[in-house]
């Protein structure tokens, strides 16, 4: 099993999950990566993403699991054969398919800000409004209590690290609630810089986390 | 991409349709003398199907100094929002005004595509018409199979290119770029292009009338031919889409032209002189798409499929290499009287498509669509044994000499389909049953019909709905009042660019899909235009000069009419051959099967 960590951004942050599935395949295909596929009347290429991100969002930490064994020079083969906004930057190999998304516990999320009230902004991170969100064109209200890690502002950007998983918070429902109550938000979306999984109790990177079950196998 | 055009395109449905940045997309950053951009009037994933943008797009990046963008025919949503901000329509590699390019080239493949031009210009701050615009705008150029007849459209264009767009755009783009150097007028270099073999510049060469018809040209038109297809440019590394398009695969192209010469088709009789491209080509073409596109489905694409000679040694030589062996083959065109190759994997089958276009053989004879009875029943009979799981069929409504029996004998077929079915104890195929309304399009034999009217139409429909009412059965069918402006629009002269405009001000748009066609708004055109509409729907005289005669196509009024008399005989006309010639004309274009 291969895990690869790429980003989507720029005008790749319009592409959907599903087309963007299909984007990756073909990409892997194209690089020539000798890739198991499914055994049935509809064979499909065995490969598989972390969870959806949100339509218009970009981010620096996807990632992707392909079954395969590793290959030559396989990002940079990957990478000169993937479209504008998608982009490989690490690669790990594992026996079998990491448990990074049951695992998964934060997300950390950076949007640009004109302003922002810091007082207000504490109060927000401390739960103290409900966010809105929109499901299938209807507004619902939800608790922010304790979905909030983290939340500042410095220097025109806002640092949010969110609830993921089971539970989550999407930031675009923290934005637009900062947006109403303290501040000016100049990105339509937000970049997505990290991901954690929680090992044991502990709060760690996912990158750490590959590294550290990639361990004793073959290193890229 | 600007976050202020992120956050328009994010407001909209499927806005990866204006993103650009698929794979393979070409670097607009380069340096270039000329930008051109191509458009086509239809949604992206129609456009980006289009095998004709394909080709036109990846030649002219090819091109030294040149750089092609595309844009496509924005969806309602976008329209509107485009309409309600100062954003102007943008090009999808460089979001760039298309305002900023030096052609604007349009690709027009359907009649009832025309309003899309028209509102991909206002949206792009472009004034419609060709007398409206100075030289700070681009040239505005168009070309596509609706250039059959280009005169309805001849105010909005400043020019219009006739023929395979790989001989006469390739020249056109390579001239304006010297032009371009010397600083020309618009003017001067449509003078200049007008030399060019399909170039047509309609402010130079308008028909004379004279009461209101034609009476002669001041010069006509030699459509631009692609004459050895096997030499001529084909792209293999194309543009792979970010969303899911209409018909994504990857396509190979077999040959241009079709043989059999059915009396209501236009790309028949268009597309002639018939190349050819062979086998050891196509195979290599066929391994380079699928490398370079990741593609898992390959069409073998042409007018008719089935027809082409070397197609069981190259499905072969494709089902035995590494790379296209595990692709799955998609065979358009399929005839019913040929035998339907082996292409699928067994548990694989799906359904099958064929045009038996009429009920009855006395009016498959009528339109010359050469298959019999017996042809389709021992091929479907062949297909329910296989195992295939249904079957598409495709019919026309309103064709010459059609009585209520040729209509009835529809369900008949249906019947006898299902009976084999059930003999094969395989009740669960299914047949879908589709009519289209019979177009009298230019350049075939029967361009000089008349539309069906549209009770006719309707009670026809009506008869067929009541008679397959079948379990199993599905029946679809094609507008009566789109199909009257489509004939209108094919047939039309000139002053057809004035209901066009009428109709688009009135609201008309996207008129080819269902739910946007806007019966009131045409009707308000054609009133306002006093436009004889009816007579334009009728019988045409054969003695009139036709507008589209401004176009030298190669195939003869003469053959055309003989063809017609054969017709109303119920006589056929056997396919043409390397051996045989029909002897329409078309050959002084460059003769057919030439570099074979």
């Amino acid at each position: 099993m291969l895990v690869i960590k790429y980003s989507k951004t720029g005008g790749a942050s319009l592409v959907s999950h599903i087309d963007a599935l299909r984007i990756l395949q073909r990409s892997a295909k194209r690089a020539g990566f000798k890739v198991k596929y499914s055994e049935g009347f509809s064979p499909h290429m065995e490969l598989s993403t972390s969870l959806p991100l949100p339509l218009g969002d970009e981010s620096l930490c996807e990632y992707m699991f392909i079954d395969m064994q590793s290959e030559q020079s396989a990002l940079q083969r990957l990478n000169d054969n993937m479209p504008l906004g998608f982009r490989a930057s690490r690669v790990w190999q594992t026996e079998k398919l990491p448990p990074v998304i049951a695992l998964l516990q934060y997300n950390d999320y950076v949007a640009d800000c004109a302003t922002v009230n810091a007082d207000i902004l504490k109060e927000i991170a401390d739960g103290k409004y409900p966010c809105v969100i929109t499901k299938k064109g209807i507004e619902y209200q939800t608790d922010a209590t304790g979905r909030i890690k983290r939340l500042e502002y410095a220097e025109g950007k806002l640092y949010m690290t969110l609830k993921a998983g089971e539970n989550n918070l999407r930031p675009d429902a923290v934005l637009r609630l900062i947006c109403d109550k303290c501040g000016d938000v100049i990105s339509s979306a937000s970049l997505k810089t990290a991901q954690y999984v929680n090992v044991g109790g502990k709060t760690v990177n996912t990158d750490d986390y590959l590294e550290e079950i990639c361990m004793g196998h073959n290193r890229l | 991409m600007t976050e202020e055009y992120k956050k328009l395109l994010l407001s909209v449905n499927k806005p990866s349709r204006y993103a650009g940045g698929e794979f393979n997309a070409a670097n607009a950053d380069k340096r270039a003398d000329v930008r051109m951009c191509l458009a086509f009037a239809d949604l992206y994933e129609v456009g980006m199907s289009n095998i004709g943008l394909r080709i036109l797009y990846h030649m002219l990046n090819e091109q030294d100094g040149v750089v092609c963008e595309r844009c496509f025919t924005p969806d309602t949503d976008m329209a509107e929002k485009l309409r309600g901000s100062c954003t102007a329509l943008k090009s999808l590699e460089s979001h760039r005004d298309l305002t900023r390019f030096d052609i604007l080239g349009f690709s027009i493949g359907f009649e009832l595509c025309y309003t899309n031009i028209l509102l991909m210009l206002e949206l792009a701050r472009i004034p419609l018409r060709r007398a409206e615009r100075n030289d700070e705008y681009p040239l505005i150029i168009a070309g596509g199979p609706c250039m059959v007849n280009p005169e309805p459209l001849a105010d909005f264009f400043d020019c219009m290119l006739i023929g395979d767009g790989e001989e006469c755009l390739k020249k056109l783009v390579e001239m304006y770029k010297e032009c371009k150097k010397i600083g020309m007028s618009k003017e001067e270099f449509l003078k200049k292009a007008a030399d060019i073999d399909g170039v047509y510049v309609p402010w130079l060469a308008a028909p004379i009338y004279e009461e209101g018809k034609i009476a002669a040209f001041t010069r006509r038109v030699k459509r631009s031919v692609a004459k050895n297809l096997d030499k001529t440019y084909f792209p293999t590394e194309i543009i792979v889409p970010n969303m899911e398009i209409i018909h994504d695969r990857a396509v190979v192209e077999l040959q241009r032209g079709c043989s059999n010469g059915c009396r209501f088709c236009q790309a028949c009789f268009y597309y002639r002189p018939m190349r050819t491209r062979s086998a050891k080509t196509l195979f290599e073409q066929a391994k380079d798409l699928i490398n370079n596109t990741g593609y898992d489905e390959l069409s073998l694409a042409s007018l008719s499929t089935g027809d082409y000679k070397e197609l069981p040694c190259l499905v072969s030589a494709l089902k035995s290499d590494e790379v296209t062996a595990r692709v799955k083959l998609s065979l358009p065109s399929l005839r019913l009287s040929k035998e339907i190759p082996e292409l699928s994997a067994p548990g694989r089958l799906g359904s099958l498509t064929f045009a038996p276009e009429a009920g009855t053989q006395r009016l498959r004879d009528v339109i010359n669509k050469n298959i019999s009875e017996c042809e389709i029943d021992s091929t479907l009979r062949g297909a329910i044994k296989r195992g295939y799981k249904g079957v598409k069929l495709y019919f026309m409504i309103g064709l010459p000499t059609e009585t209520d029996e040729d209509v009835a004998a529809i369900a008949d077929i249906v019947h006898k389909i299902k009976r084999f079915a059930a003999a094969e104890r395989n009740k669960s195929f299914y047949v879908t049953v589709s009519t289209s309304v019979f177009i009298p399009k230019p350049l075939t034999p029967f361009q000089w019909e008349a539309h069906a009217s549209r009770g006719d139409v309707e009670r026809k429909q009506n008869m067929l709905r009541g008679l397959l009412k079948i379990k199993n059965v599905k029946y679809s069918w094609h507008d009566a009042d789109s199909s009257r402006i489509e004939t209108l629009l094919a047939r039309g002269d000139r002053s057809l660019s004035d209901v066009i405009e009428r109709a688009y001000k009135a609201g008309a748009v996207m008129d080819s899909w269902s739910e946007h066609f806007n019966k009131d708004a045409w009707a308000r055109a054609i009133s306002e235009s006093g436009i004889n509409a009816d007579g334009l729907l009728g019988k045409l005289d054969e003695g009139e000069i036709a507008p589209w005669e401004i176009i030298d196509n190669g195939v003869t009024k003469e053959y055309l009419l003989k063809e017609r008399g054969l017709a109303y005989e119920g006589k056929t006309t056997p396919p043409c051959s390397e051996s045989c010639c029909g002897a329409c004309g078309a050959n002084k274009l460059g003769g057919c099967y030439a570099g074979n």
